[in-house]
């Protein structure tokens, strides 16, 4: 492995070294063009458009005044095109004279239909939209983050992408999100997109955190000021290019870069100072007063001389305090510019999040250096290197005993004492605020990512691409239960327990591609784009456990200060080879037909397995381009239809299709000896899932272009779907082998409506409305039976839909509940439809006004919260005082009171509990939330002035992140969108997890 | 123009070495994964001693499990946590979905079972004498009588649904088999071996009521044969290698002594009552927190087969006279009066069970006392009684544990 990769990166360290002489060569008698690119509204310099010399590797971008300046080696004919998202693209021609300058200006008219952006991702060359037969869709992050306060990657992508579902999964700062694009379709793997950075594939995933049910998110690793642009390539019709592992959806990452051909040096400053408030707080606990306790001796202070019978409360997390105000500082600085033939950027960040709870504070500090460079104007190189390091410290928190909320709301009022002994109203014996705050758990990350891409073109219309890239990871989590007298926690815990985990992870990217570029014809009518290349990507995963307890104080918890200690580590390597071409045919840059295959390869099939064949094929057709559309650009713009049809796969994890045992000791005497146990019972014919997608889909704009709409119908069917069989436990095995059997289908339709109801001198008025359906749905389960308990298998519904034995009928007189059977299902995990909508003031062209609302539909949420305290632990006044819910609700929720009869009635006359009648926990979770509200006032340019003509651009915003919740009367928790099992894609629940805050934050940003 | 030449003489052999890196080295999909044993790199026959060390020890762990949820399930114990799945044992009505029956009682028992039968089902050499037979037969016939003792239902290797009858069966082939064996082995362990296989036959005679042959190994059984399975204290391993009682009395705070077995006040019966300890449970719902003493470590062994027992055995099986003998003699060594009880069959017998209650507080005997004897065992939880803990439903009136839907429903000789 690091042969053939040592000898990629030589060839490629010996490209640039072999290059730069050259380019010395090269520079005499160059000739140069200069210009500016403005908006066609208001005539605004336009930052950040490239600049292309067609037919060459020779790019550059604008500085923020708009300016660019391309050598180029030869004198005569240039022509040159100019892309920036959200403008039409132009081409334009100029005559430059040998060693001489000209100019060339260009005016760029706003477009809704990006048909003329180029995209990157999903084709094996840069291709334009228009070119493109399946949607991807480009966040433009760069204008984002003028509004938005947006501190990660998850949270630039919340409701900005028809599809791509984020849910927030805890209040926690720095924990994860869940991300899934088109719904999910694996039971038993990921159903998480790839991620890729300029082109190298990242770490992506989610480790785990020893705090409960909640993850780190390495996407979070990532500073979202360093980012240009997001492209997400939302399924198998797209992404067949990424391989047998890409059907989640490929997320492509491209970073800021360089300012090649601009003199001019710019820097950018932007902090960013907020705070976090928790909302929501936690409901009271109940309990009634026995004699015991009302006694005049009691030391209960809420008892104490009360009749016996009271309904008392208690508050520990309130009484005590537990609850902060987060706070929030974000600063990034960086710097961008070049030279003649070259452009660096460089951006240093540090973002540094407290959370609403006393240990939780999260953060991040970056460094990322992009230096690009043209040699020659058939080569450019460009290469980035990122150093990041983070830290996480997490609150205890979910299905946790050690947790905040479980502390609290698990508590009892009736272990209330004047003295602070005992439980005192809290879950566990002395275990209060203070001995949970004191737990201490936190993981550090250091990712380093390392890429350099070389562009070569021997002609013009021949390219060649090698990517060589690598993401070194290390993650260090910690867990340490502090030394105590007072017995907080349980078992040796009390004595010091120190947890480590020592994780790294490394992966390799080396992606080559020739791509042909030829148009042939009468005036180039027709053209074609032939495209291969090869794809390797090795992930080697490495972790180190340590597990120590009993130490003489808590500062001497070192591994070596343990008085009784363990160690445990493992190694797993995947390596996946893929051989990708494609041909693009097109017609009067208006037709395009496409197809393409990839084959791969991959280290985790079975041995009996071929190598998975991926083809793709599609078309796109810019309609309104075409002559006998001319009667209908009264209304169209611009009109382009498509329709692509691809095949990717998702592939299981190492040794996945071995039989395996698993190693584990034995006691022979009184002495440890290895030991080995059946494991797995493996499957050699284990081969990837296979998505298949069709896509059809429209691109218009209407009514001077102030109005497009995308649209989108999805299908996408896995097939081979990978399940773990489920074997009876008699077998013996510790683990269920994957096989390939069943089918997931998802459907539905994305929308996504851009208008400008007002364009004037005062005001402008942007409105998104952007939705998709989900139809989610296990179409076949392959004889296997469905499987699960709360969240179910079942063919013929969504995965993981919740189940129960559904209440048929209460009799309100006698308290006779009559329940089904069998379990059936009664709620969506999934959303079947989410939506945004974003509207925008802008006033002068200085001040914008952003208020975006979004909502997700028709899914339940299993309020486990409230199932315990009120049939566990029984400390809710909801079951404590009878007054405060219906006598119909009471019997849904508790079943029959009446002493000696069963609390529910199966129809076959059999009783049942509450563990399998949770309908009324079951509850929906429906929403619409007001998730950002911000306000920017961009500095007129007449200030600036002011201040000695140095400050080129300077903005200060103002924006508050979920700002309302209004949910569904029939949920009883705070928040239908946390998840306390995070970790479990297919469990949608609340328990004891911490809701969402608020957060305010103020930023500045100021351009130099 | 030179230059360029050596340039793209360069970007070719870059291409080049990019093509010949990914499709010339066959080993690029073949890494390193030292985390997997694979089932090809074991040798059976030479490893074959390491497989039945791992049955036993599986057996060992799975045993731990089965006696604390047998504790609560026959009232030695309460549960002092919050799991509702484990205070449906204490409730005595365990669902068929209850995710701690599959998990923690009904998987252990079947690895324990099938890692036996890996061994068993090898050509090892000296098929007669072989002691890795002798040790799997043992475990694997032990397996069965806990399956029988505690499951409504049994099944092996996804096969057809056991009766009790059908597990007890296999139990005494097995055993049988253990002891020609180990008899025939004549090594220290092999005859060790072959005592526990029959106290084991013995037990499982009784359960049949094949009495005569009951007594018959109960009396074989040499004087003072005790055999206790180690568990050691190792902070990595303790699921598997530690003593589970302990364990969960620990680290999870969720076995409370009942207060039925407090009030014998009698040695045998070992708990430490709330300000004698500093434990705490991990229920502050579930009272004060007598911990069981018997098992104060991770290394404390647990008994698995005695002479004791095999008296009790052969008492249960004999005549009233022999039971009173033993009864007895079993309450003086414990400091108690001689029993002046009823003298009834019944009244002696309710006593020697109570009596060997204590004798085997916490090792799993309860369960399978209770299965022969259902109406002879006090101290049970009681069907249609208030749980002492509020918010449940009453306690239940399961004799005995379903198996669980994950195997009722995978398993294809269970489909209906």
């Amino acid at each position: 492995m690091r042969t053939w990769l040592s000898s990629l990166s030589a060839a490629g360290v010996a490209i640039v070294l072999a290059v730069a002489p050259a380019n010395m060569a090269a520079q005499a008698g160059q000739t140069t063009v200069i210009g500016k690119v403005t908006a066609s509204d208001g005539g605004a310099p336009l930052a950040d458009a490239r600049v292309v010399v067609v037919g060459t590797a020779i790019q550059v971008v604008t500085n923020t005044q708009g300016e660019y300046r391309i050598q180029t080696a030869q004198p005569g004919r240039v022509q040159l095109t100019v892309y920036r998202i959200g403008y039409q693209s132009k081409v334009d021609t100029v005559t430059a004279p040998a060693g001489g300058t000209a100019t060339l200006n260009f005016v760029l008219q706003q477009s809704r239909t990006q048909l003329s952006e180029i995209v990157v991702t999903g084709t094996t060359g840069n291709q334009q939209r228009r070119a493109q037969p399946a949607v991807i869709t480009s966040v433009s992050v760069e204008d984002l983050m003028k509004d938005s306060p947006a501190r990660n990657v998850n949270q630039l992508l919340q409701s900005r992408v028809p599809s791509l579902s984020v849910s927030t999964t805890s209040g926690t700062s720095g924990s994860s999100r869940r991300v899934n694009i088109r719904g999910a379709a694996s039971v038993n793997l990921s159903n998480q997109p790839l991620i890729f950075i300029d082109g190298v594939r990242l770490n992506e995933g989610q480790p785990a955190l020893a705090a409960g049910g909640q993850l780190a998110d390495r996407l979070n690793n990532i500073n979202p000021d360093d980012i240009e642009s997001i492209e997400v390539v939302k399924g198998p019709a797209a992404a067949t290019l990424y391989g047998a592992d890409a059907s989640a959806g490929v997320i492509q990452i491209i970073t800021k870069k360089g300012r090649i051909g601009t003199t001019r040096f710019s820097q950018t400053l932007s902090a960013d100072v907020g705070q976090a408030k928790q909302i929501q707080l936690p409901p009271d606990n109940y309990a009634r007063c026995t004699a015991a306790l009302v006694a005049p001796t009691s030391i209960n202070p809420l008892c104490v001389n009360q009749p016996v019978g009271t309904l008392v409360s208690d508050n520990p997390l309130v009484r005590e305090g537990a609850f902060r105000t987060g706070d929030i500082r974000k600063v990034n600085y960086s710097a961008r510019g070049g030279g003649q033939n070259y452009g660096y950027f460089v951006s240093l960040g540090a973002n540094q999040e407290q959370g609403t709870l006393p240990n939780n504070q999260f953060d991040r500090y970056s460094l990322r250096t992009n230096f690009n460079f043209v040699p020659d104007r058939r080569v450019t190189v460009n290469a980035s290197l990122s150093l990041g390091q983070n830290r996480l410290n997490a609150p205890q928190n979910d299905n946790n005993v050690y947790g905040f909320l479980g502390g609290g709301l698990l508590g009892n009022p009736t272990t209330r004492t004047n003295n602070g002994t005992g439980s005192n109203g809290w879950f566990g014996i002395g275990r209060d605020l203070a001995a949970i705050t004191a737990i201490e758990t936190g993981l550090l990350t250091r990712q380093n990512v390392v890429g350099i891409t070389v562009n070569y073109l021997p002609t013009s219309w021949f390219t060649n691409k090698l990517t060589i890239g690598g993401d070194i990871l290390s993650e260090e989590s910690s867990l340490y239960f502090p030394k105590n007298s007072r017995g907080s926690y349980q078992g040796n815990a009390n004595l010091g327990q120190n947890d480590q985990d020592r994780r790294s992870v490394e992966r390799y990217t080396v992606d080559y591609l020739a791509n042909a570029k030829r148009a042939f014809g009468e005036n180039d009518q027709w053209g074609m784009n032939a495209s291969a290349g090869v794809q390797l990507i090795s992930t080697r995963n490495d972790l180190l456990s340590f597990t120590g307890f009993g130490f003489v104080t808590n500062s001497n918890n070192s591994p070596t200060s343990a008085s009784t200690r363990s160690g445990s580590g493992g190694r797993t390597e995947i390596r996946q080879r893929g051989y990708v071409s494609e041909i693009q045919l097109s017609s009067s840059d208006k037709r395009f037909l496409n197809a393409g295959v990839r084959v791969d390869e991959f280290s985790v099939f079975g041995s009996e397995v071929k190598p998975a064949v991926l083809p793709k094929i599609g078309a796109s057709w810019v309609i309104s381009e075409e002559g006998f559309f001319s009667p209908a650009r009264r209304v169209f713009g611009q009109l382009r239809l498509r329709a692509a049809y691809g095949q990717t796969g998702r592939a299981p994890g190492a040794g996945a299709a071995l039989t395996t045992l698993n190693a584990t000791p034995s006691v022979v005497n009184t002495s440890v000896e290895s030991g080995a146990v059946p494991a797995n019972p493996g499957n050699s014919n284990l081969k990837p899932e296979r998505g298949s997608e069709l896509e059809l889909g429209l691109d218009a704009s209407f009514l001077d272009d102030r109005l497009s709409i995308e649209l989108t119908r999805f299908d996408k069917r896995t097939k081979d779907l990978i399940l773990a069989q489920p074997l009876p436990p008699s077998l013996g095995f510790t683990a269920n082998p994957l096989v390939n059997i069943g089918e997931v289908r998802n459907s539905g339709i994305e929308m996504s409506i851009s208008a400008t109801p007002i364009r004037s001198r005062i005001v402008d008025w942007d409105i998104l409305l952007g939705g998709a359906t989900l139809k989610n749905e296990l179409t076949d389960l392959g004889g296997v039976p469905a499987f699960g308990t709360l969240n179910r298998f079942t063919q013929g519904y969504q995965l993981g839909s919740f189940v129960s034995k559904a209440i048929e009928s209460v009799d309100l007189a006698t308290g006779v509940v009559r329940v089904a059977d069998t379990l059936s299902v009664i709620g969506n995990i999934f959303p079947t439809f989410e939506g945004t909508l974003s509207s925008t003031f802008t006033f002068y062209k200085q001040l914008r006004i952003t208020g975006q609302f979004d909502t997700k539909r028709n899914f339940s949420v299993y309020n486990n919260t409230a199932f315990f305290k009120e049939t566990q632990l029984v400390s809710s006044n909801l079951r404590l005082d009878t007054l405060t819910q219906s006598r119909l609700l009471r019997l849904r929720k508790y079943g029959n009171p009446t002493t000696g009869q069963p609390a529910f009635v199966q129809k076959n006359g059999a009783a049942t509990t509450v563990n399998e009648v949770r309908d009324a926990f079951v509850q929906p979770g429906d929403f619409v939330r007001l998730r950002e509200l911000s306000a920017t006032w961009t500095v007129p340019a007449r200030f600036l002035g002011r201040i000695g003509g140095r400050v080129n651009a300077a903005s200060l915003s103002l924006a508050v992140q979920n700002v309302k919740l209004w949910k569904n009367k029939g949920f009883e928790g705070p928040d239908p969108e946390v998840i306390s099992t995070a970790n479990n894609q297919f469990v949608r629940d609340d328990f004891l997890t911490i809701a969402s805050p608020r957060t305010t934050v103020v930023r500045f940003n100021i351009t130099f | 123009m030179t230059s360029y030449k050596h340039f793209r003489s360069i970007a070719v052999a870059a291409a080049a070495a990019t093509l010949v890196g990914a499709t010339g080295c066959a080993k690029i999909l073949e890494p390193e994964n030292p985390t997997l044993l694979a089932v090809d790199t074991v040798d059976p026959v030479q490893d074959a001693t390491t497989l039945a060390n791992s049955a036993q020890q599986s057996y060992a762990a799975a045993l731990g499990w089965a006696i604390m949820h047998g504790s609560w399930f026959t009232g030695e114990a309460l549960v002092s946590e919050t799991f509702p799945t484990r205070n449906d044992f204490g409730r005595r009505d365990v669902q068929i979905t209850n995710g701690s029956l599959s998990t923690d009682l009904w998987f252990p028992i079947s690895q324990a079972a099938a890692g036996a039968d890996l061994v068993l089902k090898l050509a090892l050499p000296t098929p007669t004498t072989n002691i890795n037979y002798v040790r799997t037969s043992t475990w694997r016939g032990y397996s069965f009588i806990t399956m029988s003792d505690y499951f409504c239902q049994g099944a092996v290797s996804s096969g057809a649904p056991l009766t009790r009858t059908n597990m007890l069966d296999s139990a005494v082939v097995n055993f049988t088999s253990a002891i020609t064996r180990g008899t025939a082995n004549a090594t220290t362990a092999g005859i060790q071996l072959a005592n526990v296989a029959r106290v084991g036959r013995a037990r499982a005679y009784l359960d049949l009521g094949r009495k005569a042959d009951a007594i018959a190994d109960a009396n074989a059984v040499p004087a003072g044969f005790s055999f206790s399975f180690n568990y050691i204290d190792d902070a990595g391993n303790r699921n598997r290698l530690g003593n589970r009682l302990w364990q969960f009395t620990l680290d999870r705070g969720s076995i409370s002594v009942a207060p039925y077995f407090r009030a014998f006040d009698d040695p045998r019966v070992r708990f430490k009552a709330p300000g004698a300890h500093t434990l705490s449970p991990q229920d502050a719902n579930a009272g004060p927190f007598f911990i069981q003493d018997k098992y104060p470590a991770f290394n404390s062994p647990i008994r698995v087969a005695s002479k004791l027992e095999a008296d009790y055995i052969a008492a249960e099986a004999g005549s009233t006279a022999d039971q009173l003998l033993l009864i007895n003699a079993r309450r003086v060594a414990n400091g108690k009066a001689p029993y002046a009880g009823g003298t009834s069959a019944t009244d002696v017998l309710t006593e020697l069970l109570v009596q060997k209650n204590l004798d085997f507080f916490l090792e799993g005997q309860r369960m399978g006392d209770y299965r022969r004897n259902p109406s002879l065992i006090p101290g049970l939880p009681v069907p249609g009684a208030t749980y002492f803990k509020p918010g449940f439903a009453p306690i239940g009136n399961q004799t005995c544990i379903p198996l669980p839907i994950t195997e009722t429903d995978n398993n294809p000789n269970f489909k209906k």
